[in-house]
């Protein structure tokens, strides 16, 4: 059963002559607890894709259905909604906010909904993570694969039906990689979600269950590497 | 706590510096606020008293009242107290007293209270019991041998009773009172005590009211008049006054003069100007949450791309704006209080000696709240605008910090610093077109400080060079006013012609009134300048006739004989009047010399019969028509010192005719007509001392508020003290922007510089050297500084240019007062410190580590 299906999905920036057109009419189907890497050479438009299906950009035109939700067609205030309930995103340079404590940057996206998420699930997400110690401290006086990990504690949270990430090892080192990778794969089996992992590092597409490769804002190879 | 709320109070911990330089914003804008208000409320307090001390503290006054109906008055629902004065008497002073009678107005305590009277006690104290009195200080001054605690014992009768019963009474003098009354009354003025119990039934009083409710009392009062059943005039108008000065301080108004108070007018300029200064403030505090919003535009983005909703990414800088007003806003009430009583005590002590009286800074704490209200409304809609910017991120543009980084689409050529400072020029003018939006705040600061400051010095300079003209064209240098509400005593105006040293002295009289005419009355070449028609509002035309105003003069007999002379008529038949045939040929001439040209007013002549009216207005209560014969008529107005406005026509009659007319004139207009004008030539340096000689004759005369004097040196020094003291006002406020504009021009640039220490590090890297770097910096400090000042000169130009094309005044002659070097010492002192804040705020980017710096790209 598809989670997320696009129709057509384009996005183009600037006009006229400076037009670029960053995707080109995308159509693409995601299974639920599917883990999908998309890799493709710079300027491909991978991160505009992630960054449409993650409602953090408009497209020009095409739909986005998440869940049998047009997201394309949704007003800020729903979007934003979305945002913070249905997908989770990480960021290549983690994205933390610097002056919030770890711990109250994973819970962000409950907080904004004025919840708090259930000690049993916070401390679950934390213990997985390994930042038990860290919560009091700030972004700033973490490594990078720690902050890493607290921006995936972010995307996870909610428990979103979508994760989202845009080169989340690409500013860490081998170790930290296989961690995250690691983690990733635990969220994808523990919670069943379904991931979309933008990556350059072809021993960390491996491990997706499908490896989706763009070109020029197209879709030119879609392989699954296992059932 | 509220994660928005929790996010925007850390941002301003974190953030000091934009935190300081909006806190800065804030408190100055809302100290001007409450300065604004406490300046209003002193200066409404100062008038409300200076009302109150010369005129009393009354709200109607009901005249002829009979004391029997006292009661009925007294015991109305809205009256909240009633001042009673009256039963006036006569007492017969003993032989050898210079004047025979004593004329005694007895009031109650409730009179003496509230009243003026008792702030004219020279010495002694008020009456407090019958059989007290105070009398006038010429009682003193013409009977020596009497003193204070002296008793007299007067044969009294009483003024209201037709049969006058004499009774003998002893009076103690308790006090001396500031205080005349004409010589043709044969007696001195003196005050007693009244008890209005004691009232015999036939006496009349006048009473004066102060109402419950201020508002009610242009209806309640013919209510109450009526109730005591007294008679109405000629007019259908019962015998009531108002206080209406008073009353308009209160907002009180009859019905209909609201627009035609200055007050409201007042008022209104004080709303425009607090409402001007929030748009001013409120632009300068968006510019510093602009900056401030700006500098969190990636971690806004963040939270947007983590779903916060569009109002919560707004939120934050409402949030951010509550947190950082409050605290400035509280201590602004102190520091506004603190900022006007410092100011306007200064300002009291110049202005004091220009008014006789010093401003007492009122501090009240409804005041004070309305200034906290609207300066915190003021900071809520000045971070609504950042606040709706932020909120319609795009969250991935945000979080990438495309819309943070200071980029520019277009370049434009800057041939000239290429020229001279190659391709770092050319960086430098660049980097400040790209950054304008850090710097507007402190841009339009720093440049309304310049124009207010010197704007305000403009419209001085051009006004004191056209006040210097009118002095030169005045040609009389001392000018006396009398005004005692009935006919000047001519003893006093011969001691005042006989003052030496004078080379010229002009007394005359004047009251205003009109004279209908027709078409053909109009002389040929008035009516070819367009005639009535052309004379708008001032000349009144209903059925198909025109009503010209008209202004009588009385002059001393024997100047009115050489006025004769003068038009070639050596007799003139009594009633007659000598016209002065002339009006300024073109009233829309801006030019001096083009105001003096004039042209015959009316096809009029000698023989010819005028007919006048004292209703020189539709308002004016009164209707007293009578005809002059015109004896003569002049070209130009005789000098006297009197400058009749446009299009009034000036009868000059002789003193006594006209004191015979302006007697049949309404009482209100007669009491201002009896008004005379002594004028002095005197020769240069001499005004002062004619000027102290007038007043020390005028002085033995009449009370001191019954005269005035003034000398064109003293009018010079006056202008002097309150041009000073209004600059000091003026520049007290310029300093507050200067304020705000160093303090936004710091913030601006330490932003800046703080986003751009990558760009001097890829700079550094391609081998610009520490000499490149602080030259390319040193460029910039010097472009950014020399905006205001490209900004501010054009304008205060502009404002220069408007005020001398308005006033007549030649740009040579204005340049030669304005004070230049002034104006180049604030120039260079702005881009002295903007340099010295760019020089001493980029030391961090020239000790920074390239590589450390270049890598620096996450953060």
């Amino acid at each position: 059963m598809d989670i997320l299906r696009t129709e057509g999905l384009t996005r183009q920036y600037g006009t006229g002559q400076t037009m670029v057109t960053a995707l080109d009419h995308v159509d693409l189907q995601v299974e639920r607890g599917q883990f999908v890497a998309i890799i493709g050479a710079s300027g491909s438009g991978k991160s505009t894709l992630l960054h449409l299906l993650g409602g953090v950009d408009r497209p020009t035109s095409g739909k986005i259905f998440v869940e049998d939700m047009d997201i394309a067609t949704l007003g800020e205030e729903r979007l934003a909604q979305y945002r913070r309930r249905k997908v989770g995103l990480i960021y290549q340079f983690y994205n933390l906010i610097p002056t919030l404590n770890v711990q109250k940057n994973i819970m962000l996206p409950m907080l904004l909904d004025n919840k708090e998420p259930s000690r049993e699930r916070f401390d679950d997400i934390v213990e997985t993570l390994g930042l038990g110690d860290r919560l009091e401290h700030l972004p700033g006086q973490l490594s990078g694969g720690q902050q890493q990990r607290a921006a995936i504690g972010r995307a996870l949270i909610y428990q979103p039906a979508i994760l989202l990430a845009d080169e989340p090892t690409g500013n860490l080192d081998r170790k930290n990689t296989e961690e995250i990778i690691s983690l990733l794969k635990l969220s994808n089996r523990q919670y069943k979600q379904t991931i979309l992992l933008i990556t350059h590092d072809e021993s960390v597409a491996v491990e997706a269950d499908r490896i989706i490769k763009i070109e020029d804002g197209k879709i030119v190879s879609d392989k699954a590497v296992r059932p | 706590m509220n994660i928005i709320r929790e996010y925007s109070l850390d941002q301003v911990r974190k953030n000091r510096r934009t935190s300081i330089s909006i806190i800065a914003a804030v408190l100055i804008a809302s100290t001007f606020l409450c300065t604004l208000f406490v300046f209003a409320q002193s200066f409404w307090n100062q008038m409300v008293q200076q009302e109150v001390y010369v005129a009393g503290d009354w709200d109607a006054e009901l005249m002829g009242v009979p004391a029997d109906r006292l009661a009925v008055i007294r015991d109305n629902g809205s009256v909240e107290k009633i001042l009673v004065k009256g039963d006036n008497q006569t007492g017969f002073l003993p032989e050898g007293t210079a004047l025979p009678y004593l004329l005694i107005q007895n009031c109650d305590s409730n009179y003496w209270d509230a009243m003026y009277e008792k702030n004219m006690l020279l010495r002694g104290r008020i009456p407090q019991a019958s059989g007290e009195i105070v009398v006038s200080k010429d009682f003193f001054l013409q009977n020596p041998a009497y003193g204070i605690g002296d008793t007299l014992a007067l044969e009294i009768t009483s003024d209201a009773e037709e049969e006058p019963k004499k009774s003998e009474e002893s009076l103690t003098i308790v006090g001396e009172l500031d205080v005349s009354v004409s010589s043709g009354y044969g007696g001195y003025l003196a005050y007693g005590w009244l008890e209005p119990d004691k009232l015999e039934p036939g006496s009349e009083v006048v009473v004066y009211l102060q109402m419950k409710q201020r508002g009610k009392v242009y209806k309640i009062v013919p209510q109450i008049a009526e109730a005591a059943r007294l008679p109405k005039d000629e007019y259908g108008n019962y015998p009531c006054r108002y206080n209406s000065l008073l009353l308009g301080w209160y907002g009180v108004y009859a019905p209909g003069k609201f627009f035609q108070s200055d007050v409201p007018k007042l008022f209104m300029g004080l709303l425009l100007a607090a409402c001007a200064s929030m748009a001013v403030f409120a632009y300068i505090i968006r510019g510093a949450f602009g900056i401030s919003a700006r500098q969190k535009i990636r971690q806004l983005g963040i939270l947007k791309s983590v779903g916060a909703g569009p109002k919560q990414i707004g939120r934050t800088v409402l949030y951010e704006a509550c947190i950082l007003s409050v605290i400035p806003i509280l201590f602004s009430m102190a520091l506004g209080y603190l900022f006007s009583f410092g100011i306007l005590s200064v300002y009291s002590d110049m202005a004091g000696e220009v008014f006789g009286s010093r401003m007492e800074v009122v501090f009240s704490p409804a005041a004070a709240f309305m200034a906290a209200v609207i300066s915190f409304a003021t900071v809520l809609f000045a971070a609504y605008g950042p606040a709706k910017q932020m909120s319609g991120l795009s969250p991935i543009e945000a979080v990438r910090g495309e819309q943070n980084s200071i980029s520019i689409k277009k370049t434009k050529g800057h041939p000239f610093l290429t020229r001279h400072f190659g391709f770092l020029g050319e960086i430098a003018a660049n980097s400040i077109n790209a950054g304008k939006k850090l710097y507007h705040t402190c841009m339009v600061t720093l440049s309304l400080c310049m124009l207010l400051a010197f704007g305000f010095l403009a419209v001085f300079t051009v006004s004191d060079i056209s006040n210097a003209q009118a002095e030169r064209d005045n040609h009389f240098n001392v000018n006396v006013t009398l005004r005692t509400g009935e006919r000047i005593d001519d003893t006093l105006l011969a001691e005042l012609g006989a003052v030496q040293g004078a080379q010229e002295m002009a007394v005359y009289a004047m009251a205003s009134c009109a004279v209908w005419l027709s078409e053909s009355d109009q002389s040929a070449e008035f009516l070819q300048s367009g005639g009535f028609d052309a004379a708008g509002g001032y000349i009144v035309q209903r059925d198909g006739r025109s009503r010209v105003p008209c202004v009588l003069v009385g002059i001393e007999a024997e100047a009115y004989q050489n006025c004769l002379r003068e038009a070639g008529v050596e007799t003139a038949p009594e009633s007659s009047a000598i016209i002065v045939n002339s009006v300024v040929k073109n009233p829309d001439a801006r030019g001096h010399e083009a105001m003096q040209e004039t042209i015959p007013y009316l096809n009029i002549g000698q023989g010819r019969q005028i007919e006048l009216t004292e209703k020189y207005a539709d308002d004016v209560q009164g209707d007293y028509e009578f005809v002059l014969d015109v004896a003569a008529v002049l070209p130009s107005m005789p000098e006297i010192g009197l400058n009749p406005s446009f299009y009034t026509l000036p009868v000059i009659v002789p003193m006594e005719e006209y004191y015979a007319i302006i007697g049949n004139f309404c009482e209100e207009m007669k009491i201002y007509n009896y008004r005379n004008y002594v004028n002095y030539a005197v020769p240069d340096g001499m005004d002062e001392q004619i000027q102290r000689e007038a007043e020390q004759i005028c002085s033995a005369y009449l009370g001191s508020s019954d005269f005035a004097a003034s000398s064109k040196t003293e009018r010079m020094r006056t202008r002097g003290r309150m041009t000073r003291a209004t600059m000091l006002v003026v520049c007290s406020l310029a300093a507050l922007f200067g304020i705000v504009g160093i303090s936004s021009a710091l913030s601006a640039i330490l932003n800046s510089l703080s986003q751009r220490r990558k760009e001097f590090a890829m700079l550094r890297s391609v081998g610009v050297d520490e000499r490149g770097i602080r030259r390319l910096l040193g460029l910039e400090g010097f472009l950014l500084s020399i905006r205001p000042i490209l900004i501010g000169l054009p304008l205060l130009v502009i404002v220069c240019l408007v005020q001398c094309f308005m006033q007549d005044v030649s740009v040579m002659e204005f340049l030669s007062v304005f004070p230049m070097w002034t104006l180049l010492g604030y120039i260079v002192m702005v881009l002295f410190v903007i340099n010295a804040i760019y020089m001493l705020a980029s030391k961090r980017i020239r000790d920074d580590a390239i590589v450390g710096t270049i890598k620096d790209d996450t953060v």
